[in-house]
């Protein structure tokens, strides 16, 4: 029998939106710690070097061709075996952040592509050095393109969390289950989840558009600055 | 014009000397045992069939394209005495030398659309000369206007007409006072109306003595403002001569071939 009585309960249960606090912790603490990982290895796989090359690409190839509930069962289960004991959140940061880092290789290095050869040619013809062609014209111009696609990344992350309800971390979908067996009501406890998730990903699409919506201000309009002109070495140029 | 930080390196010999150049794009021979000189103050004009070599040729000067084989001299830096890194590549830090002293502006503008025309010609003083802001912000304006674009200063490239892009990357080029100027055909993206403004800004860049080379289709501009026009032609140098020798006697069938040809209509 369904229970509204429950559902409501379940919705606005501390147990259950403290699991939603840690689905947004770990969402966000992966993202970044995958971040860190996806610069090394972009840089790696963009090197000239014919090693750094090829460790790249194995990385992207592994952590992009095995499941992430079969690489987060591994960090929790596996790599005690070899020594290394880590508790349920820790071993799904891991696992989540190995396994984005290496689609964010790809959103990355995509985004430094798109930039026109042209662009290359001109700051080099500057006088520009290699690092100061991508900190002063590629970078900020492949920002526009990586922005866009890495936020998209975590909305599907923040939904991605819940596969680390099988390896015991308390988030979201594991505390509604755990609600939902309680007293049967497994149904009303999977929707109230359900309408948590909503709330978090519409609340990160709201802050996504905003964040597209002010870094698109500026280009091609004949007022304004660019919010990548505050960065770099060029930021004071245009004001008095 | 602001001064100059560095000293110019002024060597004994003419601004650009190039000996037996010779590059290959895999099995294509694309320049073949070119010859090239550039006196101080000289303009030369390069023209030739599209696919000939020239647009790499002038790519060369700057070191955008390397080359397997031969000597350039340009502005004081000579090839024979740069290093080559494990890849055979020239290294970075030889190349930025000869970059300081030789501007260049490409056929497609080539502007940072994320940055002001003022940031686009303030830009390499500050990061590669370390120029202040605020000096690097002077002498932007002193160069747009110059290139009469002191109004469109805070303007974004995109919100400029093409004839306009291509006067603030001449600026942008200017910004570094280099000592030689590179044009690989500055006017061909532009639409017949504004081909003008662009080669008037050239013209007055030659009334003040700059050493340049140009690829280009321009023949009136060649033969009115130039000091030499040099025909390359699948890979070699045909003809070289002033211009009223150019146009009026060519010595070469090719050459005779090709501006009957452009000339005719």
């Amino acid at each position: 029998m369904w229970s509204w009585e429950a559902f409501f309960e379940y919705v606005r249960s501390p147990y259950l939106i403290g699991g939603g606090l840690l689905t947004i912790g770990l969402s966000f603490g992966s993202f970044l710690l995958a971040s860190v990982v996806a610069i090394i290895v972009t840089t790696m796989r963009m090197s000239s070097n014919i090693v750094l090359t090829g460790l790249a690409s194995f990385y992207t190839w592994l952590f992009r061709g095995i499941p992430l509930l079969v690489q987060m069962t591994i960090a929790f289960v596996g790599l005690p075996a070899v020594g290394i004991k880590l508790s349920p959140v820790t071993a799904a940061l891991l696992a989540l952040s190995l396994h984005l880092a290496a689609y964010q290789v790809e959103i990355i290095r995509g985004g430094l592509m798109s930039v026109p050869h042209g662009q290359l040619e001109a700051a080099r013809a500057l006088a520009m050095s290699n690092l100061q062609v991508y900190r002063q014209v590629i970078i900020p111009q492949a920002f526009r393109n990586i922005v866009p696609a890495l936020g998209s990344e975590i909305n599907g992350l923040i939904k991605h969390t819940s596969i680390a309800s099988i390896i015991a971390v308390e988030e979201l979908l594991r505390r509604s289950q755990v609600l939902g067996y309680e007293k049967f009501h497994v149904l009303e406890a999977f929707l109230a989840a359900a309408c948590l998730y909503l709330v978090m990903t519409t609340g990160w699409n709201l802050i996504q558009s905003r964040v597209e919506a002010h870094m698109s201000k500026g280009v091609g309009t004949t007022s304004g600055r660019t919010p990548n002109s505050k960065r770099g070495a060029l930021r004071d140029v245009t004001s008095t | 014009m602001t001064s100059h930080p560095r000293e110019p390196r002024r060597g004994p010999g003419p601004t650009v000397e190039v000996t037996g150049l010779n590059k290959w794009f895999g099995d294509h021979h694309v320049l073949h045992g070119i010859d090239f000189t550039v006196e101080q103050g000289e303009v030369v004009v390069i023209v030739g069939p599209s696919g000939g070599g020239k647009s790499t040729f002038i790519r060369t000067l700057n070191f955008l394209e390397g080359f397997q084989d031969g000597r350039i001299q340009i502005c004081g830096h000579d090839t024979d005495t740069f290093r080559k890194n494990r890849h055979g590549e020239f290294r970075e830090r030889d190349l930025v030398q000869v970059r300081r002293d030789v501007g260049m502006v490409f056929q497609q503008f080539n502007l940072f659309p994320h940055r002001t025309a003022l940031e686009n010609v303030a830009m390499a003083p500050v990061c590669v000369e370390g120029l202040s802001q605020d000096a690097a912000r002077e002498r932007g304006l002193e160069l747009l206007t110059r290139v009469g674009l002191r109004d469109k200063a805070e303007a974004y490239p995109s919100r400029l007409s093409g004839g306009q892009q291509q006067r603030v990357a001449i600026a942008r080029a200017l910004a570094m006072n280099p000592r030689v100027m590179l044009f690989d055909e500055p006017t061909s993206a532009l639409d017949p109306e504004m081909v003008t403004e662009v080669l008037d800004v050239i013209r007055s860049l030659r009334a003040d003595g700059m050493t340049m080379v140009l690829v280009s289709h321009e023949l009136g501009f060649a033969r009115a403002a130039s000091d030499r026009v040099v025909f390359i032609d699948a890979g070699v140098i045909v003809e070289d001569q002033p211009p009223d020798g150019f146009f009026d006697s060519p010595k070469n069938e090719r050459t005779q071939l090709f501006l009957s040809r452009i000339l005719s209509h």
